[in-house]
Protein backbone atom coordinates (compact mmCIF):
# COMPACT_ATOMS: atom_id res chain seq x y z
CA UNK A 1 0.00 0.00 0.00
CA UNK A 2 2.86 2.17 0.75
CA UNK A 3 4.74 1.76 -1.96
CA UNK A 4 1.66 2.30 -3.96
CA UNK A 5 1.31 6.11 -2.92
CA UNK A 6 4.88 6.74 -3.27
CA UNK A 7 4.56 5.86 -6.98
CA UNK A 8 1.99 8.06 -7.39
CA UNK A 9 3.31 10.98 -5.21
CA UNK A 10 6.16 10.66 -7.55
CA UNK A 11 4.41 10.49 -10.55
CA UNK A 12 2.81 13.97 -9.13
CA UNK A 13 5.15 15.55 -8.62
CA UNK A 14 6.84 14.52 -12.28
CA UNK A 15 3.71 16.14 -13.43
CA UNK A 16 3.80 19.01 -11.98
CA UNK A 17 7.57 20.21 -12.05
CA UNK A 18 7.35 19.44 -16.08
CA UNK A 19 3.71 21.69 -16.21
CA UNK A 20 5.38 24.24 -14.36
CA UNK A 21 8.54 24.02 -16.69
CA UNK A 22 6.53 24.45 -20.18
CA UNK A 23 4.67 27.00 -18.96
CA UNK A 24 7.43 28.95 -18.15
CA UNK A 25 8.62 28.51 -21.44
CA UNK A 26 5.80 31.55 -23.02
CA UNK A 27 7.55 35.07 -23.14
CA UNK A 28 7.42 37.84 -21.21
CA UNK A 29 5.13 39.80 -23.96
CA UNK A 30 2.66 36.91 -24.20
CA UNK A 31 2.38 36.56 -20.77
CA UNK A 32 1.56 40.73 -20.39
CA UNK A 33 -1.40 40.22 -23.26
CA UNK A 34 -2.86 37.00 -21.32
CA UNK A 35 -2.70 39.13 -18.07
CA UNK A 36 -4.00 42.49 -19.55
CA UNK A 37 -1.71 44.23 -17.94
CA UNK A 38 2.10 45.00 -16.67
CA UNK A 39 3.44 45.78 -13.14
CA UNK A 40 5.87 48.24 -12.70
CA UNK A 41 8.17 48.30 -9.66
CA UNK A 42 8.55 51.55 -7.92
CA UNK A 43 9.58 53.52 -5.25
CA UNK A 44 8.03 56.88 -4.45
CA UNK A 45 10.09 60.02 -5.00
CA UNK A 46 9.44 63.37 -7.17
CA UNK A 47 9.76 63.42 -9.83
CA UNK A 48 9.31 60.29 -11.05
CA UNK A 49 6.87 58.68 -9.22
CA UNK A 50 4.95 60.38 -6.23
CA UNK A 51 1.38 60.78 -4.76
CA UNK A 52 -0.11 64.47 -4.81
CA UNK A 53 -2.29 62.97 -1.74
CA UNK A 54 -0.15 61.04 0.87
CA UNK A 55 -0.67 57.55 1.19
CA UNK A 56 -3.14 57.51 -2.06
CA UNK A 57 -1.94 55.29 -4.97
CA UNK A 58 -5.16 56.78 -6.57
CA UNK A 59 -3.27 60.11 -7.02
CA UNK A 60 0.25 58.09 -8.42
CA UNK A 61 1.63 60.76 -10.39
CA UNK A 62 4.99 61.86 -11.80
CA UNK A 63 7.13 61.68 -15.08
CA UNK A 64 7.66 57.81 -14.98
CA UNK A 65 4.11 57.04 -14.16
CA UNK A 66 2.43 59.28 -16.90
CA UNK A 67 4.97 58.04 -19.22
CA UNK A 68 4.22 54.23 -18.41
CA UNK A 69 0.52 54.33 -18.89
CA UNK A 70 1.05 55.86 -22.22
CA UNK A 71 3.11 53.15 -23.56
CA UNK A 72 0.66 50.84 -21.75
CA UNK A 73 -2.12 52.79 -23.89
CA UNK A 74 -0.06 52.43 -27.01
CA UNK A 75 0.44 48.92 -25.63
CA UNK A 76 -3.18 48.06 -25.24
CA UNK A 77 -3.11 47.07 -21.98
CA UNK A 78 -3.35 48.08 -18.43
CA UNK A 79 -0.60 49.34 -16.30
CA UNK A 80 -0.48 48.22 -12.51
CA UNK A 81 2.25 50.05 -10.45
CA UNK A 82 3.64 47.89 -7.61
CA UNK A 83 5.69 49.58 -4.56
CA UNK A 84 9.37 47.90 -4.14
CA UNK A 85 12.14 47.67 -1.41
CA UNK A 86 14.53 49.57 -4.18
CA UNK A 87 17.21 46.51 -2.81
CA UNK A 88 15.18 43.76 -3.90
CA UNK A 89 14.35 45.44 -7.35
CA UNK A 90 16.11 42.40 -9.06
CA UNK A 91 14.32 39.88 -6.75
CA UNK A 92 10.80 41.46 -7.67
CA UNK A 93 11.88 41.18 -11.22
CA UNK A 94 13.14 37.50 -11.49
CA UNK A 95 10.26 36.37 -9.44
CA UNK A 96 7.79 37.70 -11.41
CA UNK A 97 6.26 39.98 -9.00
CA UNK A 98 6.82 42.82 -11.42
CA UNK A 99 7.45 43.33 -14.89
CA UNK A 100 9.85 46.15 -15.54
CA UNK A 101 11.54 48.10 -13.08
CA UNK A 102 10.63 51.74 -13.78
CA UNK A 103 11.57 53.99 -11.40
CA UNK A 104 14.54 56.55 -12.40
CA UNK A 105 16.40 53.19 -13.04
CA UNK A 106 20.02 54.52 -13.98
CA UNK A 107 20.99 51.93 -16.94
CA UNK A 108 24.53 53.10 -17.71
CA UNK A 109 26.30 51.91 -14.27
CA UNK A 110 27.93 48.86 -12.35
CA UNK A 111 26.08 47.98 -8.86
CA UNK A 112 28.25 47.70 -6.04
CA UNK A 113 29.32 44.25 -6.64
CA UNK A 114 31.19 45.69 -10.15
CA UNK A 115 28.78 43.73 -12.23
CA UNK A 116 27.37 46.20 -15.11
CA UNK A 117 23.50 46.67 -14.71
CA UNK A 118 22.88 45.92 -18.33
CA UNK A 119 23.90 42.22 -17.72
CA UNK A 120 21.52 41.78 -15.41
CA UNK A 121 18.25 42.87 -16.96
CA UNK A 122 17.19 43.81 -20.24
CA UNK A 123 17.26 47.91 -20.86
CA UNK A 124 15.04 49.77 -23.19
CA UNK A 125 16.60 52.98 -24.97
CA UNK A 126 17.71 55.25 -22.42
CA UNK A 127 15.26 57.75 -22.12
CA UNK A 128 16.04 60.27 -19.71
CA UNK A 129 19.46 62.31 -18.23
CA UNK A 130 20.21 62.17 -14.77
CA UNK A 131 23.20 62.75 -12.54
CA UNK A 132 24.22 61.82 -9.04
CA UNK A 133 25.06 64.74 -6.59
CA UNK A 134 26.60 64.66 -3.04
CA UNK A 135 24.93 66.29 -0.40
CA UNK A 136 26.44 67.21 2.95
CA UNK A 137 25.42 69.25 6.14
CA UNK A 138 24.97 73.18 5.35
CA UNK A 139 27.75 73.80 8.18
CA UNK A 140 30.53 71.47 6.83
CA UNK A 141 29.74 72.61 3.32
CA UNK A 142 33.24 74.42 3.33
CA UNK A 143 35.16 71.51 3.82
CA UNK A 144 33.79 69.75 0.47
CA UNK A 145 35.86 70.75 -2.69
CA UNK A 146 36.69 67.86 -4.87
CA UNK A 147 35.95 64.82 -4.81
CA UNK A 148 39.06 63.78 -3.53
CA UNK A 149 37.99 65.83 -0.14
CA UNK A 150 35.41 63.04 0.47
CA UNK A 151 38.35 60.49 1.16
CA UNK A 152 38.34 59.35 4.41
CA UNK A 153 34.82 60.66 5.00
CA UNK A 154 31.64 58.42 5.77
CA UNK A 155 29.01 58.08 3.42
CA UNK A 156 25.71 56.82 2.78
CA UNK A 157 23.32 56.39 -0.08
CA UNK A 158 20.56 53.83 -1.06
CA UNK A 159 21.57 50.06 -1.24
CA UNK A 160 21.43 49.05 -4.86
CA UNK A 161 21.65 52.52 -6.18
CA UNK A 162 24.23 54.21 -8.21
CA UNK A 163 24.88 56.85 -5.84
CA UNK A 164 25.81 53.62 -3.11
CA UNK A 165 28.74 52.50 -6.23
CA UNK A 166 30.01 56.13 -6.97
CA UNK A 167 30.61 56.65 -2.80
CA UNK A 168 32.57 53.37 -2.79
CA UNK A 169 34.77 54.73 -5.22
CA UNK A 170 35.80 57.68 -3.83
CA UNK A 171 36.06 57.30 0.09
CA UNK A 172 37.87 54.47 1.90
CA UNK A 173 35.88 54.29 4.95
CA UNK A 174 32.34 52.78 5.16
CA UNK A 175 29.32 53.34 3.40
CA UNK A 176 26.21 53.04 4.78
CA UNK A 177 23.74 51.64 2.48
CA UNK A 178 19.80 52.53 3.46
CA UNK A 179 16.78 50.86 1.76
CA UNK A 180 15.60 54.26 0.38
CA UNK A 181 17.35 57.96 -0.60
CA UNK A 182 15.12 59.61 1.62
CA UNK A 183 16.90 57.50 5.09
CA UNK A 184 20.23 59.13 3.93
CA UNK A 185 19.39 62.20 4.85
CA UNK A 186 18.57 61.01 8.38
CA UNK A 187 22.03 59.61 8.63
CA UNK A 188 23.70 63.24 7.80
CA UNK A 189 21.39 65.17 10.44
CA UNK A 190 22.09 62.37 12.83
CA UNK A 191 25.83 62.69 11.98
CA UNK A 192 26.55 58.77 11.44
CA UNK A 193 27.67 59.69 7.71
CA UNK A 194 29.60 62.75 6.61
CA UNK A 195 28.25 62.74 2.72
CA UNK A 196 25.31 61.41 1.18
CA UNK A 197 24.65 60.68 -2.81
CA UNK A 198 21.28 60.76 -4.18
CA UNK A 199 19.64 61.77 -7.38
CA UNK A 200 20.00 65.25 -8.12
CA UNK A 201 16.20 65.37 -9.28
CA UNK A 202 15.32 64.32 -6.07
CA UNK A 203 17.78 66.61 -4.29
CA UNK A 204 16.85 69.61 -5.84
CA UNK A 205 13.50 68.36 -4.71
CA UNK A 206 14.27 68.55 -0.88
CA UNK A 207 17.36 69.82 0.54
CA UNK A 208 17.22 73.23 1.74
CA UNK A 209 13.34 72.26 2.73
CA UNK A 210 11.35 71.53 6.22
CA UNK A 211 13.67 69.18 8.01
CA UNK A 212 16.69 69.11 5.54
CA UNK A 213 17.01 72.90 5.79
CA UNK A 214 20.29 72.53 7.18
CA UNK A 215 21.88 70.48 3.94
CA UNK A 216 23.09 71.88 1.10
CA UNK A 217 24.12 70.24 -2.76
CA UNK A 218 27.63 70.20 -2.98
CA UNK A 219 27.81 71.94 -5.99
CA UNK A 220 31.89 72.22 -6.63
CA UNK A 221 31.65 68.09 -7.25
CA UNK A 222 29.88 66.74 -10.29
CA UNK A 223 29.32 63.18 -10.62
CA UNK A 224 29.63 61.85 -14.45
CA UNK A 225 25.96 61.93 -16.40
CA UNK A 226 23.74 59.40 -16.31
CA UNK A 227 21.03 58.19 -18.09
CA UNK A 228 17.64 56.51 -16.75
CA UNK A 229 15.81 53.50 -18.98
CA UNK A 230 13.06 51.04 -18.00
CA UNK A 231 14.67 47.21 -16.91
CA UNK A 232 13.00 43.97 -17.99
CA UNK A 233 13.57 40.68 -17.88
CA UNK A 234 16.78 38.77 -18.89
CA UNK A 235 16.01 37.72 -22.53
CA UNK A 236 12.53 39.26 -22.28
CA UNK A 237 10.62 40.36 -25.12
CA UNK A 238 9.35 43.50 -23.16
CA UNK A 239 11.80 45.90 -23.80
CA UNK A 240 11.25 46.19 -27.31
CA UNK A 241 7.56 46.86 -27.18
CA UNK A 242 8.45 49.59 -24.83
CA UNK A 243 11.10 51.00 -26.82
CA UNK A 244 8.51 50.69 -30.06
CA UNK A 245 6.19 52.78 -27.85
CA UNK A 246 8.36 55.21 -26.90
CA UNK A 247 9.51 56.43 -29.92
CA UNK A 248 6.01 56.54 -31.13
CA UNK A 249 5.96 58.38 -28.66
CA UNK A 250 8.54 60.63 -29.85
CA UNK A 251 7.42 60.71 -33.08
CA UNK A 252 4.27 62.53 -31.96
CA UNK A 253 5.66 64.88 -29.65
CA UNK A 254 4.21 63.82 -26.37
CA UNK A 255 7.18 62.73 -24.99
CA UNK A 256 8.72 66.23 -25.53
CA UNK A 257 5.66 67.91 -23.70
CA UNK A 258 5.92 65.55 -20.79
CA UNK A 259 9.30 66.39 -20.15
CA UNK A 260 8.84 69.95 -20.21
CA UNK A 261 6.09 69.58 -17.84
CA UNK A 262 8.42 68.08 -15.13
CA UNK A 263 11.36 70.06 -16.17
CA UNK A 264 13.38 66.67 -16.82
CA UNK A 265 15.45 66.41 -20.06
CA UNK A 266 15.48 63.50 -22.73
CA UNK A 267 18.58 61.65 -23.92
CA UNK A 268 20.83 62.82 -26.94
CA UNK A 269 20.30 59.38 -27.96
CA UNK A 270 16.70 59.24 -27.94
CA UNK A 271 16.08 62.11 -29.34
CA UNK A 272 18.28 60.99 -32.51
CA UNK A 273 15.67 58.11 -32.90
CA UNK A 274 13.06 60.43 -33.68
CA UNK A 275 12.71 60.55 -37.78
CA UNK A 276 11.36 63.96 -39.15
CA UNK A 277 7.97 63.86 -40.75
CA UNK B 1 2.32 68.34 6.04
CA UNK B 2 0.31 69.19 9.07
CA UNK B 3 -0.16 66.94 12.66
CA UNK B 4 -3.56 66.38 11.58
CA UNK B 5 -2.78 64.77 8.00
CA UNK B 6 0.36 63.11 9.51
CA UNK B 7 -1.96 61.43 11.95
CA UNK B 8 -4.10 59.97 9.72
CA UNK B 9 -1.71 58.66 7.28
CA UNK B 10 0.19 56.77 9.87
CA UNK B 11 -3.70 55.64 11.03
CA UNK B 12 -3.61 53.95 7.86
CA UNK B 13 -0.40 52.15 8.37
CA UNK B 14 -1.43 51.18 11.89
CA UNK B 15 -4.43 49.13 10.47
CA UNK B 16 -2.34 47.39 8.25
CA UNK B 17 -0.48 46.57 11.73
CA UNK B 18 -3.53 46.02 13.23
CA UNK B 19 -4.24 43.30 10.35
CA UNK B 20 -1.28 41.52 10.46
CA UNK B 21 -1.31 40.90 14.38
CA UNK B 22 -4.80 40.05 14.41
CA UNK B 23 -4.60 37.28 11.55
CA UNK B 24 -1.43 36.05 13.44
CA UNK B 25 -2.99 35.42 15.86
CA UNK B 26 -6.14 34.20 14.47
CA UNK B 27 -4.24 31.16 12.39
CA UNK B 28 -1.72 30.71 15.18
CA UNK B 29 -3.30 30.25 18.11
CA UNK B 30 -5.02 27.04 16.91
CA UNK B 31 -1.84 25.92 14.78
CA UNK B 32 0.28 25.83 17.67
CA UNK B 33 -2.20 23.75 19.72
CA UNK B 34 -2.09 21.26 16.95
CA UNK B 35 2.00 21.44 16.58
CA UNK B 36 2.21 21.12 20.40
CA UNK B 37 0.24 17.75 20.11
CA UNK B 38 2.69 16.96 17.18
CA UNK B 39 5.56 17.58 19.40
CA UNK B 40 3.97 15.52 22.66
CA UNK B 41 2.94 12.54 20.43
CA UNK B 42 3.55 9.26 21.47
CA UNK B 43 4.10 8.28 17.66
CA UNK B 44 8.01 8.59 17.62
CA UNK B 45 8.43 9.43 13.73
CA UNK B 46 5.85 11.95 14.29
CA UNK B 47 7.22 13.57 17.18
CA UNK B 48 10.55 13.92 15.51
CA UNK B 49 9.20 15.27 12.20
CA UNK B 50 7.43 17.92 14.26
CA UNK B 51 10.56 18.65 16.61
CA UNK B 52 12.55 19.05 13.85
CA UNK B 53 9.85 21.67 12.02
CA UNK B 54 9.70 23.71 15.71
CA UNK B 55 13.16 23.78 15.68
CA UNK B 56 13.64 25.15 11.85
CA UNK B 57 11.11 27.62 12.29
CA UNK B 58 12.69 28.74 15.47
CA UNK B 59 16.19 28.72 14.13
CA UNK B 60 15.69 30.67 10.99
CA UNK B 61 15.02 34.31 11.67
CA UNK B 62 11.05 35.60 10.59
CA UNK B 63 12.88 38.42 7.82
CA UNK B 64 14.34 35.68 6.44
CA UNK B 65 10.69 33.36 6.47
CA UNK B 66 9.26 35.82 5.24
CA UNK B 67 11.58 36.48 2.17
CA UNK B 68 11.21 32.72 1.39
CA UNK B 69 7.26 32.64 1.61
CA UNK B 70 6.94 35.63 -0.73
CA UNK B 71 9.91 35.46 -3.40
CA UNK B 72 10.78 31.11 -3.41
CA UNK B 73 7.74 30.18 -5.65
CA UNK B 74 8.84 33.11 -8.36
CA UNK B 75 12.30 31.85 -8.14
CA UNK B 76 11.27 28.15 -8.67
CA UNK B 77 7.91 28.71 -10.62
CA UNK B 78 8.91 32.20 -12.38
CA UNK B 79 5.40 33.26 -11.22
CA UNK B 80 4.11 34.50 -7.83
CA UNK B 81 2.11 32.54 -5.52
CA UNK B 82 1.11 34.38 -2.64
CA UNK B 83 0.57 38.43 -2.51
CA UNK B 84 2.43 40.11 0.03
CA UNK B 85 -0.17 40.28 2.71
CA UNK B 86 -0.93 36.56 2.19
CA UNK B 87 2.99 35.97 2.66
CA UNK B 88 2.67 37.99 5.83
CA UNK B 89 0.50 36.51 7.48
CA UNK B 90 1.32 32.79 6.47
CA UNK B 91 4.98 33.44 7.55
CA UNK B 92 3.85 34.99 10.55
CA UNK B 93 1.61 32.58 11.66
CA UNK B 94 3.51 29.65 11.47
CA UNK B 95 6.35 30.73 13.09
CA UNK B 96 4.04 32.49 15.80
CA UNK B 97 2.26 28.82 16.47
CA UNK B 98 5.45 27.07 16.90
CA UNK B 99 6.59 29.29 19.41
CA UNK B 100 3.03 29.07 21.11
CA UNK B 101 3.44 25.37 20.68
CA UNK B 102 6.23 25.09 23.46
CA UNK B 103 3.90 27.15 25.85
CA UNK B 104 1.33 25.40 25.51
CA UNK B 105 3.25 21.91 25.82
CA UNK B 106 5.08 23.49 28.31
CA UNK B 107 1.33 24.46 29.84
CA UNK B 108 -0.24 20.64 29.55
CA UNK B 109 3.25 18.80 30.61
CA UNK B 110 2.74 20.77 34.18
CA UNK B 111 -0.71 19.48 34.59
CA UNK B 112 -0.31 17.09 37.57
CA UNK B 113 -0.52 13.09 36.35
CA UNK B 114 -2.75 12.15 39.23
CA UNK B 115 -5.26 14.45 37.66
CA UNK B 116 -5.07 12.36 34.00
CA UNK B 117 -5.51 8.99 36.10
CA UNK B 118 -8.20 10.24 38.33
CA UNK B 119 -10.25 11.17 34.86
CA UNK B 120 -9.36 7.61 33.60
CA UNK B 121 -10.41 6.16 36.83
CA UNK B 122 -13.89 7.71 36.66
CA UNK B 123 -14.15 6.20 33.04
CA UNK B 124 -13.94 9.27 30.98
CA UNK B 125 -12.28 9.73 27.38
CA UNK B 126 -9.19 11.00 26.42
CA UNK B 127 -10.93 13.94 24.72
CA UNK B 128 -12.87 14.15 27.83
CA UNK B 129 -9.90 14.88 30.28
CA UNK B 130 -8.48 16.85 28.08
CA UNK B 131 -11.36 19.21 27.78
CA UNK B 132 -12.31 18.94 31.27
CA UNK B 133 -9.57 18.90 33.38
CA UNK B 134 -6.30 20.27 31.47
CA UNK B 135 -7.15 22.53 29.25
CA UNK B 136 -8.70 25.32 31.65
CA UNK B 137 -5.72 24.64 33.79
CA UNK B 138 -3.59 25.22 31.23
CA UNK B 139 -5.49 28.51 29.93
CA UNK B 140 -4.92 29.74 33.38
CA UNK B 141 -0.94 28.75 33.42
CA UNK B 142 -0.08 30.20 29.89
CA UNK B 143 -1.52 33.64 30.06
CA UNK B 144 1.77 35.25 31.40
CA UNK B 145 4.20 33.49 28.58
CA UNK B 146 1.49 33.79 26.41
CA UNK B 147 0.94 37.48 26.90
CA UNK B 148 4.94 37.84 26.37
CA UNK B 149 5.19 36.08 22.80
CA UNK B 150 1.29 38.18 22.07
CA UNK B 151 3.28 41.92 22.57
CA UNK B 152 6.74 40.79 20.59
CA UNK B 153 4.23 39.79 17.76
CA UNK B 154 2.65 43.62 17.93
CA UNK B 155 6.24 44.89 17.19
CA UNK B 156 7.40 42.09 14.92
CA UNK B 157 5.03 43.38 12.73
CA UNK B 158 7.41 46.07 11.47
CA UNK B 159 9.03 43.11 9.52
CA UNK B 160 6.45 42.87 7.05
CA UNK B 161 7.97 46.13 5.56
CA UNK B 162 11.00 43.60 3.97
CA UNK B 163 8.40 42.42 1.77
CA UNK B 164 6.52 45.83 0.79
CA UNK B 165 3.79 45.61 3.11
CA UNK B 166 2.79 49.43 4.06
CA UNK B 167 2.59 49.00 7.46
CA UNK B 168 2.79 51.88 9.77
CA UNK B 169 7.02 51.71 9.69
CA UNK B 170 7.15 51.97 6.46
CA UNK B 171 4.32 54.66 5.66
CA UNK B 172 6.45 56.60 8.14
CA UNK B 173 9.50 56.36 6.06
CA UNK B 174 7.20 57.56 3.01
CA UNK B 175 6.46 60.21 4.65
CA UNK B 176 10.33 61.42 4.59
CA UNK B 177 9.39 62.44 0.93
CA UNK B 178 7.83 65.37 2.62
CA UNK B 179 11.16 66.77 4.40
CA UNK B 180 9.66 65.38 7.39
CA UNK B 181 11.65 63.24 9.75
CA UNK B 182 9.41 63.35 13.16
CA UNK B 183 6.67 60.80 12.07
CA UNK B 184 9.16 58.16 12.17
CA UNK B 185 9.92 58.58 16.20
CA UNK B 186 6.08 59.54 16.46
CA UNK B 187 5.57 55.81 15.54
CA UNK B 188 6.55 54.58 18.97
CA UNK B 189 2.72 56.37 20.19
CA UNK B 190 1.21 53.89 18.48
CA UNK B 191 2.90 50.67 19.13
CA UNK B 192 3.06 52.20 23.10
CA UNK B 193 -0.81 52.63 22.88
CA UNK B 194 -0.99 49.02 21.60
CA UNK B 195 0.96 47.32 24.01
CA UNK B 196 -0.90 49.24 26.58
CA UNK B 197 -4.05 48.10 25.90
CA UNK B 198 -2.71 44.67 25.44
CA UNK B 199 -0.76 44.94 28.92
CA UNK B 200 -4.37 45.63 30.62
CA UNK B 201 -6.08 43.15 28.78
CA UNK B 202 -3.94 40.75 29.81
CA UNK B 203 -3.76 42.08 33.22
CA UNK B 204 -7.60 41.56 33.44
CA UNK B 205 -7.52 38.42 32.19
CA UNK B 206 -5.14 36.69 34.98
CA UNK B 207 -7.25 38.55 37.95
CA UNK B 208 -10.67 36.78 36.49
CA UNK B 209 -8.92 33.42 36.06
CA UNK B 210 -7.27 33.51 39.70
CA UNK B 211 -10.48 32.20 41.37
CA UNK B 212 -8.42 29.99 44.25
CA UNK B 213 -7.38 33.34 45.38
CA UNK B 214 -9.79 35.54 48.11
Amino acid sequence: MKKIISVILAVLMIATISLTLTSCKKSDWDNIQEKGEFVCGITLYEPMNYCTVEGDMSTLTGFDTELAKMVAEKLGVNVKFQKIDWGNKYIELKTGNIDCIWNGFTSNTKDSDGIERADKVDFTHAYLDNAQCVVVKKSALANYTSAASLSGKTGTAETGSAGESYAKSVTTVAVVGKTAQMETFMELKSGSADFAVVDVLLAKQLVGKGDYSDLAIVEAINIDKEVYSIGCRKNSDFDEKINDALVELLNEGKLETLAEKYNVHITDTLMALKTAK
Amino acid sequence: MTFWQVTLNLLDGFGMTCAIFALTLVFALPLGLIISFGSMSKFKPLKAVVRVFVWIIRGVPLMLQLFIVFYLPGFLFGSPIFNRFTATIIAFSINYACYFSEIYRAGIEAIPRGQIEAGQVLGMTRFQIFTRITLMQVIKRIVPPMGNEIITLVKDTALARVIVVVEILFVAEELMAHAIIWPLFYTAVFYLAFVGVLTLLFGWFEKKLSYYKV
